[in-house]
C-alpha cells in the first residue's frame, strides 16, 4: 500500500468518525435546560372562592398612574366576578380633586372622609391599595392578595338590600355567624359608579372624559362602621338611613357592605341602589 | 506572538468601552439622549384640565447599555420651589411634594434595553415663578450603585419667569451628537449646550 493510500484511508476513516461526533457533540450541547418547577409557565386556575374580597383603592384625579390600578381592578373582576372582587376608589390626599364651588365645571371626587383613610393608613404614594386590608400594597401584588384572601373561609355571611322606608333610602344588613365573631365592625358605604370626570392619564395628559369607577362618596354608619358580635348559627339585622346628596346619581349608586376586625376584612357585599329609579 | 497583541489590544479596546458605557440615560420623548450634567429649562405650561396648569419636566429614561439584572432609581434634588407642588411618578407610583430638598422615588425599576420609559416628572405651579430640580439616574446590579446621570430642569411660569434672563445672550459651549459624545462639524441633529445651561436642538445640514 503507497504512502498516499494509507492517508486517503485515514482521511475517509476520520472523515467518517468525525461526522457522528460532531453530531452527538452538537446533540449534547443542544441537550434542554432543566427549569426548575416554580419557574415554568403553568396555567393557574383561578382559586377556589370561599369568601368576597374588598380592595380599597386609593387614588386621585392627578395621579398619573392611577388608571392603571384601576385597569388591574377591572381584569380581576373580569376574572372573577365583581359579587367577588368589591372594589372601591377612594379618592383622597395631595393628588386627589376636591369639589370646589369656585370651579363648578370641574369634577373633584375626593371627600374629607377619603383624606382621613389615606391619613389613616399612611398612605403617602400613589395608587396603593388593600385586599381585605391585609396591608397596604401596590397595585402590581393585588393579584396575589386576592388569590390568598379568598381562599380563606369567612367567619359571617352578609346580605344587603336597598329598600324605601316612608320615602327614606335604607340599608337592610343582615349578618349572619358562620363562627363566633367578637369585637368586629360592620361598616356600610355609598359608591357611585360610572362617573365621568377628568383623570391625568399614564401620558401625562388630562383626559376629560375618563370613566371613574366605584367611587367612595360617603360612610353611612360612622367612619369606621359599627359594634358587631354574633354567635355562631346566630343572624343579627340592622338598618342604616341613607342621605343622598343631589349631585350623586342615584341609578349608579349602591352600598358596599363589610365586616371587619383586627386581622382585616372578613367578608363584605354590595346591594345597587334600585329604588326611585324611572 | 503579533496576533497575540492584536487580540490582547481588542480585547483592552473593548472593555475601555464596555467601562465608558452608559448604563441609564435621560432623554426627550422622542429618544434624542440629554447629554450627562446638562441643565434644560421648561417653560410650556399646559393646562391641567382641573383648572390649573402643569410644567411638564419632558424627561424620559432611557437603558443604554445596561445589563438585564440592573435597575434604575430616580432621585430629584429640588433647590428651588416659589410655590405648588413637584411630581415624580417612577417606576410605578407616583409621589407629591411641596418642599425642597432631595425628593426619592418610589423604588428601583427595571427599564429594558433600548425601551423609553417617561418619568412623568413635573412641577404644578399656583403662581408665577420657577422651580428648579436636579435628577440622577442611579444604575443599580442587586444592592449595588453603579453609575449615575444627572440632568437639571429649570422649570418657569409665568411672562416674568420666562423673560426673567431675556437679556442675556448665551453662547454656545458645547456640541454633542445624540449620543451624548462631543461633535464637531458633523451633519445631522446635534445638541448646543449654552453658557446659561440650556441645550438647544440643532439641525446641521
Amino acid at each position: 500500500m503507497s504512502q498516499a493510500t494509507k492517508y486517503n484511508n485515514v482521511r475517509a476513516w476520520t472523515g467518517r468518525l468525525c461526522m457522528p461526533l460532531a453530531m452527538s457533540v452538537l446533540v449534547l450541547l443542544c441537550a434542554c435546560d432543566n427549569i426548575a418547577e416554580d419557574d415554568r409557565l403553568i396555567y393557574e386556575a383561578p382559586a377556589a372562592v370561599n369568601r368576597s374580597v374588598l380592595i380599597e383603592d386609593f387614588t386621585g384625579q392627578r395621579c398619573v398612574n392611577c388608571p392603571n390600578a384601576a385597569d388591574e381592578i377591572h381584569s380581576l373582576q373580569q376574572e372573577y366576578g365583581d359579587s367577588i372582587v368589591v372594589a372601591v376608589a377612594i379618592h383622597g390626599g395631595p393628588m386627589a380633586v376636591k369639589p370646589n364651588p369656585a370651579r363648578p365645571n370641574v369634577v373633584g371626587l375626593a371627600t374629607d372622609l377619603g383624606d382621613a383613610y389615606h391619613e389613616h393608613w399612611k398612605v403617602e404614594q400613589w395608587p396603593m391599595g388593600m385586599v381585605n386590608r391585609s396591608g397596604i400594597c401596590q397595585y402590581t401584588d393585588w393579584k396575589s392578595r386576592v388569590r390568598e384572601q379568598i381562599a380563606l373561609k369567612a367567619p359571617v355571611n352578609i346580605t344587603a338590600t336597598f329598600s324605601d322606608v316612608d320615602g327614606q333610602p335604607t340599608v337592610g344588613v343582615e349578618t349572619m355567624g358562620l363562627a363566633a365573631l367578637a369585637d368586629a365592625k360592620l361598616q356600610v358605604w355609598l359608591v357611585e359608579d360610572s362617573i365621568i370626570a377628568t383623570q391625568l392619564m399614564p401620558d401625562g395628559k388630562a383626559n376629560a372624559q375618563y370613566l371613574h369607577r366605584h367611587v367612595f362618596r360617603a360612610a353611612v354608619n360612622g367612619e369606621w362602621g359599627t359594634d358587631l358580635s354574633v354567635a355562631e348559627g346566630q343572624v343579627v339585622t340592622s338598618s342604616f338611613p341613607v342621605t343622598l346628596s343631589e349631585v350623586w346619581q342615584r341609578n349608579r349608586l349602591a352600598a358596599v357592605v363589610f365586616v371587619y376586625d383586627d386581622s382585616g376584612v372578613l367578608q363584605v357585599t354590595s346591594a345597587p341602589l334600585a329604588i326611585g329609579q324611572e | 506572538m503579533k496576533k497575540f497583541f492584536t487580540l490582547f489590544s481588542f480585547l483592552l479596546a473593548v472593555a475601555a468601552a464596555s467601562a465608558q458605557d452608559v448604563h441609564y440615560a435621560f432623554a426627550d420623548k422622542d429618544g434624542n439622549l440629554i447629554p450627562d450634567g446638562t441643565t434644560i429649562v421648561c417653560s410650556e405650561a399646559e393646562d391641567d384640565g382641573f383648572g390649573g396648569v402643569i410644567v411638564n419636566s419632558g424627561l424620559h429614561i432611557t437603558n443604554v447599555a445596561a445589563p438585564s439584572n440592573y435597575q434604575v432609581s430616580i432621585t430629584a434634588n429640588v433647590t428651588r420651589m416659589d410655590n405648588g407642588s413637584f411630581q415624580l411618578c417612577f417606576p410605578q407610583n407616583c409621589l407629591t411634594w411641596n418642599t425642597t430638598g432631595v425628593h426619592e422615588a418610589a423604588g428601583k425599576g427595571p427599564v429594558a434595553q433600548g425601551e423609553l420609559k417617561n418619568i412623568l416628572s413635573e412641577w404644578l405651579p399656583v403662581a408665577e415663578g420657577q422651580c428648579v430640580a436636579t435628577y440622577t439616574a442611579k444604575s443599580y446590579q442587586g444592592a449595588f450603585a453603579k453609575q449615575s446621570y444627572t440632568v437639571t430642569v429649570v422649570f418657569k411660569y409665568g411672562a416674568a419667569a420666562i423673560n426673567a434672563t431675556a437679556g442675556d445672550t448665551p453662547g454656545v459651549t458645547g456640541c454633542y451628537n445624540l449620543q451624548g459624545c462631543k461633535a464637531t462639524g458633523r451633519s445631522g441633529l446635534l445638541l448646543q449646550r449654552m453658557s446659561d445651561g440650556s441645550v438647544r436642538k440643532l439641525l446641521k445640514k
